[in-house]
This record gives structure tokens, sequence and C-alpha cells, in this order.
């Protein structure tokens, strides 16, 4: 694996002018080695699920679809090199003056009032605390208090408890230190230190890994009694977690990542070659997708096993149709099982159309989609010499014909030798995913091989490929190294073998491939709470 | 040298005063309080994909003396502007092939950058600031806004090369606004639009805001101070953002001309009294669906240039990059893909589908000349001074490829347009390397591209007219400015 981290030059790291000498939490660091030390900035999806409990919302608004997007690294959009740019600055700043802030101070009315007799200053420091922990996920600090009063005293000069209130909560709801998780371990440690990360940001780490949210009551409070150091206890409330919609709602959307799912919106293909394609379809298809995902994450302990092989879907009528299948009594969207010539999302529609072309199917594109995403395999660029143009979609031969032609290419071979035969082998389903047998009159050519571990897989069509890759222990190798990547925001370095041993040993432990048990085995894991400190420059 | 210069020392200084000193006078470009005299220079960087036909994107005639109005002429929208223009012939993205990857994905990474393209991270990106973020650090803080970065119709998601252009130092991308309700909002949101607004008011609710800022930045240093390297960097971002937000609260801008930088005055387009400057009417609120609708993307894409030119009429930035991708365009009669059924198929040789192919991506070219067109008018109707903001302006307009129908990254069509503040000697159509083609004598990936004309030179060509003293631009093989624009 490739592994590229920026080499910024580390400037003199500067320690903590708090002198409380030793480490809160006392016990010594239980590995000698560590990834580095960070801080994380939420993601969209992240801050949803965060600043309603800030605010004591019922339950989350999603609002910040309307923020500047996440690019993806890796394929994923939860990557560590997330930032506060100026555009975000100010869209988070209209956030909470517009929406939040005042959702906020209504709701925590009786959080800043003050009750008559009491001094008005013992008042909104009890505020400010309960605040700054649900928004900080720790417990406050001199600093963050005396800061925040100082503001609240500041706004109170010339308007009502009401308007300070509301102007502390948004100055919390903006703040770095909401918006940032850290991983820093306490103040005060030296460079190239390896470090105990604190019993709430372990508390966060634990959580945002496992529901894309902050840490709850009970974490919170583990936390605060210092038993989230065992990785018995680590495991509880992961288990715990992972029962919550939350936690499911976070699993679906690396399911829809891992596989590149997420474009189905904006999917256009021609029509004139795709009489079935429309807006019409791409609902359909996109509606079968999701709630296949949802009820294996949902329904079925996030088992990947049943993603990859289960023998039915959630169609419609216009996608049983498509797939020369059964249809629900209504035609409603619900359960229909498939036909032998499908099997599990490798071979639904949306799947197979996303990895086409506008006008054809592309055997590329399908062969890559195996290789780097569930096989883990790294697929270079094809060298600069080569101009990347498809071939031109003809009325005379197959797609394979027409892509046949690179591979015989001596400079192209090398690569296409190993993904082409993928792509050809899933040939007949055309470039909405739907099964041929003929392309332009000539038949389809479905005879396809892939290079795995143990050999070479010689197969004819994508369901026998689909159900191959369902078994195989290459796939559920990889699994683990992509959930890995989503939840940990990076590559993977030679410092996490260890962590990903455990994820992929508990994943493999049990034949359903559940997500769950991976999970189960990275927040375990010593490397998942502790950090390396960056060494000075 | 701005490469010599430190981020972080920069940052230390402008940190250091809360007046915000000019990062320009740091990197000694003209000073600010003069340009309040002498209308400010702006740029705007704008990219549309696929490559085009040279024989019909060049203009025909010579040096000084050419026209746009001929038959399949792809600028023929332009001929009316073109004392306003200088198209070049024969830039080539050099770095690309000469040092890593060419193609799609590395012409957009590499227009406003120059450099390579970095794919360690799975996606592709540069290992350097696009010229828009070295600008809008550079005379950027001279305004309410550093710098926009708008999108005409996001196409295949917003991380997709063809949305962005513009990226930060350590090669992030900088996201864009695609919704012009958004823009407006952000721009003109905080002024107040009731004439009888109470300015007591304004003053307070800025004086609150100030106090939450103090805390933000508080804050944000604080968490800054326990950080090193990449992750001290993340933290700086921020800060910066903030104090870009301080800094528009702050009657006391930089680019305020003296007569209306009195204390406690409302910073905004009334009192500014600028001949052209007026925030208009709010653009529609699209929603989300709306949005993504390929069909809006002619009416999206004219009220964000609407919206440009009301930004530089009120001096509220100085410095803009807008995308306009384009997978089909329905309302001139393309619903072909324009990518795979266009760009890619203009080598096909067999009549009629040859013309009827390379007609359409005729059409596709004039489609955005136009918008090119229209934007170039928007900015010639604001007098400023002698003359109109366009006169002031310096467009600079990229594709990512070359020959669409050879997908290469050499001879790509580019043109700069407005008046540039007499910094380049416009009207003219400058062939840069007449008759040569540098893949001719290529070795090959990582060898030299013999002949080839960097379009790094242009990039410095371009921070030097905007103050920026700065010899080399992105990739560092390739030095010294672009000879004969000036």
């Amino acid at each position: 694996m490739r592994i590229i981290r920026s080499v910024i030059p580390a400037a003199l790291l500067s320690v903590s002018v708090s002198c409380s000498g030793d480490l809160k939490g006392g016990a010594p660091p239980e590995v000698s080695e560590a990834s580095a030390a960070r801080v994380r900035r939420l993601t969209r999806a992240e801050f949803d699920n965060s600043i309603y409990v800030v605010a004591k919302n019922p339950k989350p608004v999603p609002m910040a679809q309307l923020l500047a997007p996440e690019d993806a690294i890796l394929g994923f959009t939860t990557h560590d090199r997330l930032q506060v740019t100026s555009l975000l600055a100010d869209q988070l700043d209209g956030i909470a003056e517009r929406n939040w802030g005042p959702i906020a101070t209504a709701n925590l009315t009786s959080d800043w009032e003050c009750a008559a007799g009491k001094k008005e200053e013992d008042c909104a420091r009890d505020f400010i605390r309960g605040l700054v922990e649900r928004a900080y996920r720790r417990p406050s600090t001199p600093e963050d208090e005396a800061d925040l009063l100082q503001l609240w005293s500041s706004v109170r000069k010339e308007f009502d408890p009401k308007t300070a209130a509301q102007y502390v909560i948004q100055a919390v709801m903006t703040s770095a230190s909401f918006l940032y998780r850290t991983e820093l371990g306490e103040p005060g440690a030296k460079g190239n230190q390896v470090v105990r990360l604190t019993q709430h940001e372990i508390a966060s780490v634990l959580s945002y890994a496992v529901t894309g949210g902050p840490p709850d009551a009970e974490l919170l409070a583990a936390a605060s009694r210092g038993e989230l150091n065992s990785p018995d206890n680590r495991e509880a409330h992961a288990r715990r977690l992972l029962k919550t919609a939350s936690s499911q709602a976070y699993l679906q959307r690396f399911v829809v990542e891992w596989l590149g799912l997420t474009g189905l919106a904006n999917m256009n293909k021609n029509n004139q070659v795709f009489p079935n394609f429309g807006e019409p379809w791409k609902d359909s298809s996109r509606a079968e997708t999701t709630a296949f995902i949802a009820h294996v994450i949902n329904d079925q302990e996030a088992s990947i096993k049943e993603l990859l092989s289960a023998d039915y879907t959630f169609a419609d009528g216009r996608m049983s149709f498509f797939y020369g299948t059964e249809t629900t009594p209504d035609g409603r969207i619900g359960r229909v099982k498939l036909p032998a010539s499908r099997v599990g999302i490798l071979t639904h529609a949306s799947l197979l159309a996303t990895y086409s072309l506008f006008d054809s199917s592309s055997p590329i594109r399908r062969g890559k989609f195996v290789l780097t995403r569930l096989l883990c395999r790294e697929v270079p660029p094809p060298p600069p010499t080569i101009p990347i143009i498809p071939p031109a979609v003809t009325s005379d031969s197959t797609t394979r014909a027409r892509f046949a032609a690179h591979t015989n290419n001596p400079a192209c071979a090398s690569c296409h030798r190993q993904l082409d035969p993928i792509g050809f082998g899933m040939e007949d389903y055309d470039g909405v995913g739907k099964l041929r047998e003929t392309e332009n009159g000539l038949p389809v050519d479905a005879s396809g091989s892939l290079e795995h571990a143990d050999g070479v897989f010689t197969f004819t069509g994508g369901a026998a490929l689909a159900r191959f890759l369902a078994s195989s222990p290459d796939v559920a190798d990889c699994v683990p190294l992509q959930l890995f990547r989503y939840v940990m925001g990076r590559d993977e370095e030679s410092v996490d073998a260890p962590m990903l041993a455990d994820m992929r040993s508990r994943f493999r432990g049990d034949e359903r491939l559940k997500l769950g048990d991976a999970l189960v085995g990275l927040v375990r894991s010593p490397y998942f709470v502790h950090r390396r400190i960056p060494s000075p420059e | 040298m701005l490469r010599e210069l430190s981020r972080r020392s920069l940052l230390k200084a402008l940190a250091g005063s809360t007046a915000a000193l000019p990062l320009a006078n740091l990197l000694g470009t003209t000073d600010a309080y003069a340009q309040a005299t002498t209308p400010p220079l702006r740029f705007i960087a704008l990219f549309t994909s696929h490559g085009c036909l040279p024989e019909y994107w060049n203009p025909q005639g010579s040096e000084s003396s050419f026209t746009l109005d001929f038959e399949n002429s792809m600028l023929s929208p332009l001929q009316d502007l073109r004392s306003k223009l200088l198209i070049l012939d024969g830039l080539d993205y050099q770095v690309l092939y000469e040092r890593g990857l060419t193609g799609h994905e590395g012409g957009p990474v590499t227009f406003l950058t120059g450099s390579k393209v970095n794919t360690a991270s799975g996606d592709d990106l540069p290992e350097s600031a696009s010229l828009d973020q070295v600008l809008a650090q550079s005379i950027g803080g001279a305004t309410k806004f550093r710098s926009l970065q708008l999108n005409a119709w996001e196409q295949f998601g917003g991380q997709h090369v063809y949305n962005s252009i513009s990226f930060t130092a350590n090669g992030s991308r900088v996201p864009f606004e695609r919704d012009p309700a958004g823009v407006f909002s952000r721009l003109f949101g905080s002024v107040p639009t009731t004439p009888g607004t109470d300015p007591g008011e304004v003053t307070r609710n800025n004086s609150r805001k100030k106090s939450v800022l103090d805390y933000l930045i508080k804050d944000a240093t604080r968490l800054r101070d326990r950080l090193a390297g990449a992750e001290r960097q993340k933290l700086e971002t921020h800060l910066e953002s903030l104090r870009d937000i301080e800094r528009r609260l702050d009657t006391l801008g930089l680019g305020t001309p003296p007569r209306v930088a009195a204390k406690g005055g409302v910073s905004g387009m009334q009192e500014e009294g600028e001949a052209g400057c007026a925030a208009g009417t709010p653009p529609p609120a699209y929603d989300v669906g709306q949005l993504g609708n390929l069909n809006n993307m002619p009416t999206l894409t004219k009220l964000h240039m609407d919206l440009i030119a009301r930004a530089f009429a009120c001096d509220l930035t100085r410095v803009v990059t807008m995308t306009i991708p384009g997978p089909s365009m329905p309302w001139i009669g393309i619903t072909e893909d324009t990518h795979n059924d266009l760009a890619h198929r203009l080598d096909v040789t067999a009549e009629p589908l040859r013309t009827e192919i390379r007609t359409k991506m005729v059409k596709v070219h004039r489609w955005y000349a136009e918008q090119v067109a229209y934007l170039m008018n928007q900015l010639a109707a604001i007098p400023e001074g002698s003359g109109t903001a366009l006169d002031n302006t310096l467009i600079l307009w990229g594709n990512e490829l070359g020959d669409a129908s050879g997908h290469m990254n050499v001879r790509v069509p580019t043109v700069l347009a407005g008046g540039a503040g007499g910094k380049f000697r416009m009207g003219r159509f400058l062939r840069l390397r007449p008759g040569t083609d540098p893949l001719g004598n290529w070795g090959g990936p990582g060898t030299p591209l013999p002949g080839a004309i960097a379009h790094n030179k242009l990039l410095v060509s371009i921070a030097q007219a905007f103050g920026v003293n700065v010899n080399t631009f992105g990739h560092p093989d390739f030095k010294g400015p672009l000879p004969g624009l000036t």
C-alpha cells in the first residue's frame, strides 16, 4: 500500500505552560509506537449529529447538507484533512446565527434563566459548564469558563440575559473546540512521546467511530469514572451503540461511500442507447439499492456476506420488470426474489450503471472497481503517454471487442491484463445493468478471470463473479481495511498493522462478516487509544 | 519572494497586528491606500472543459489584426470585444508531461496551480496553492472577501476535477458555492436592506459579533498552540477564516476609500458611493434539486456572473474563480454527452457524422464564449474612474485539454480578457510557438518536453501583474514570466 504523508515540516511543538507535571489518568502507555496525534474537523454528517445534542433538541435536523461539501480521499469524505475554510466559516456563522442559535436558546431556557435570589454569574457559569460539556465532549476548563463568562458579560452590558445566552451558544457552536475532535492526550507531552488519549477523548473517538456522533451520557459517565482504558468496557459500549439508529445510518454511509454509490442521483445515460433510462428509472434503481443497504445494515446485523450474496432485493414494479422477476402485489417497493442471473449488491442495476459510461458498459471501470474497492488492490493511473480515450461506440461490434484493442497495446497491457478480464466477465450486463445476451446483434462474450491470492478464478457472467467475491477471503480482508479508512479518516500505516489484524480476525471470525465485529476489533486495540506526539523539527 | 517567505511567518505578521497589515506590503505590492485613488485590479479565472478544435478556436489574421468572424469560429461571440482580448496559442501544461499525469484529471489541477498532480491520496490533487488563493492572500485583505469560488453547475459531485480549480497551500480543494442566492446573502446579507435601519443598532450588533469572534479566536489559538506541523496548519487556516470575518466587521477595512472610513460607519454599498454599486434584486432561491437540474445551468451561469459584477462594483472582492462544466447542453440542442460523444469523437472520419460532431462541438464552445462575452459586458457596464470595471479586470479563461480529439494537455486554449489595468497589451492574438509540436520530440513520461511553453510562466506573469513578486509559480522547474504579454 502506498503511504504518502504530506511532510510539512513541524513547527516547534509548543509545550503547554500548565505545569500539572504528571499525566492525569496516570497509567503508562501500553504501546511503544502509535499513529500521530491529530485533530479532526467534524464532517457535515457529524456536525448534524453533534449540534442537536448541544442544543438539547429532541432529534437531529439535517442542515449541514447546505454547507460546503467535503472532498473524498480514498473514496471517503470522512478524511482527516478537512479544514474550516473561509466559506465554511461564513456558512457555520450563518447557521448558528439564523438556525441553531435561536433553536438552542429556546430549548435551553431553563438552563440559562436565573432563579430569583441567585447570583447571575453563578447561573451563567452553570449554564456555560453544561453547554461546554455537551459541545466540547469533555468537562469545561477554567479558561473556557472565564472566556465565555467574559463574552456573557460583554453582551449583558447592553442586552438581556436571553441575548447573552444566544451569543454564548453561537460562540460555542462555531468554536474550534466544537468543530474539531482532538486526539492529543493530556497537554504537556513531549515530542515523540507516545501518549494515551484522555478518557473523554477515548469516549469521543469511540463514539464517532461507531455512530458518527458524539458520546452519549453513558459513555461520558464512563469517561468520568476512568473506565475506558479497559478493552472490555470499550467493547461493551461499542456493542451497545451498534444497535442505535445513528450507528446504522453511519454504517449505511460507509457502504455507499465504499462502493462508490454517492452519485446515483446525478447519473446520466444516453437514453437513445438505453431506452429504460430516465428520471423514473434512476429513482427506482436508487431506491432499490438504498432500501437493500438499509435492510442489510439494520436487519441483517450489517453482514457483508448478506450484502454480497443475497438472493433477494427490494424492488418496485419498474425494477421487478427490469430484472424480469416477481413483483410486489401493489407494485410498490418491497422484497422480491432475484433471478439466478443476479446476486447481491454487485449485480444491482444502480451499481453496474455507475461503473459504466454514458452510452456503453465499461469493462475498465468495472474491473477497477472490483480491484480497488473489493480487493483493496492498487491500480496505478495510466502512463502519461497514453491518452485516456475510451474507444468510440460503434454499431457493428461489441464493447468487449472495442475495449480488447488496448489490452493488446504493450504499453497498456501490464495493467489492463489484470483489469479487463474482470470487467469482460461482467459484459452480460449493459451500461445500465440490464442483462443481455447480444450486443449490436452479436453474441456477448462474458467470459472473464480474476487473479486472487490463491490463483486465478475463471468465470462467465457478473453473477458468477459476485458469488465468488461473496465468499472470497481477499474481500473479507479488504472490507475491514476500507472500514478502517472510513472510520480513521486516513490511509493505513505500518503502525496500524496490529489494529488491522484485530479488525480482520474479528470480522472473519463470523462467517456472516459483520461490520460491527470489525469495529469491535478496532476499538479494543490499544493502538486505538494511543497517539504519538509529533517530534519538533 | 513569496516562496522564500514561509506561510507561517506571513501569518504571524498578520496575526501580530489588529489592523491586519496587508500582506501586499510584505510582498512588495502597491500600497493599499494608493489603490483607493486608482481603481483596483481584479482577477477572474474561468474554467470550461473538453478541449477544442484548434483550427476553429484560434482567430484568423495577424497578431494585432485578427478576426473571430469566420465559419465555425468558436470565439465568434467575442468578435466585438477583440480589443479586450489577448488570445494565446501554444500554451502547454508542460509540468504534466515532465512530472507525471496528463489527461483530463491533470488539467484542472494544474490550470491555476502550475503543480504536478499528486495521486497519493487516491484523489488528484496539486502540491501547492492556486493563483487565486495566492492573489487572495496578497490583495484580498483589502476587501470583505479575499476571494469567491463559484460553480455554475456541479458535475459528477463536488470533488470532481471539473468543478474545482482552487486549492489551498496544502493541496486541499477550496470549496465552491453553486447557489447564487447563497452567494448573494453572503455578499450582501449583512447590509441593512431597509433604508431606515438604525445605525446604532447595526453598531451594537457588530460589537456583539466582535465579542463572539474574540472568543473564537482565543479558543482556536489555544488549540493551535497544542499542535505542530500539518495539524497546526489546519488551525492556522481556521484562524485565517475567523480573521476574515473580523476584518469584515471592522469598519476600518483597508480597501475602503478614506472618505467612508469614518468610525462607526456601516460598511456597505449604500455608503461606498461607487456609481455602479448596488446589491440589486436577490437571485431566486433554488432548492438542491433545481440546482442539480442541468436545464437551469444557463440561468445559474448568468446569475453568478451578475453577482461577480455586483461584487466588483461594490469592491467586496477582487478575486473570483468560476467553473462552468457542461455534460450536455440541451438548451442549444446538444443532448449528447459533450465529453464522450463529441470531444472523444472529433477524429471520426466518416461523413456526414464527422461534420455533425464537429459542428456540435463548435456550438458548445460558442455557448461558452457567449458566457465570457456576457461577463465582460456586465463589467463594461460599471463605470469606474475614466473607464469601466472591465478595464481593471483580468479574466483568465482556460481549459483542461488542447486539441480535444487527441486529449492532450498541449496547446491549451487560453484567453486573457479585460483591460487588465494596462498590465498587459490586449487586443492581440499571440502565437507562442508557431508551427511547433513539442510532443513530436518527447521521449515519454518524466523526460523533457522540448520546445513547450510552460503555463507556469503565464501564472508568474499574472502574479507579477498583481504585484506578487515571484519568479516561479507552482512547480519550481519553470522559471520566469511569459514574454510578450506586456
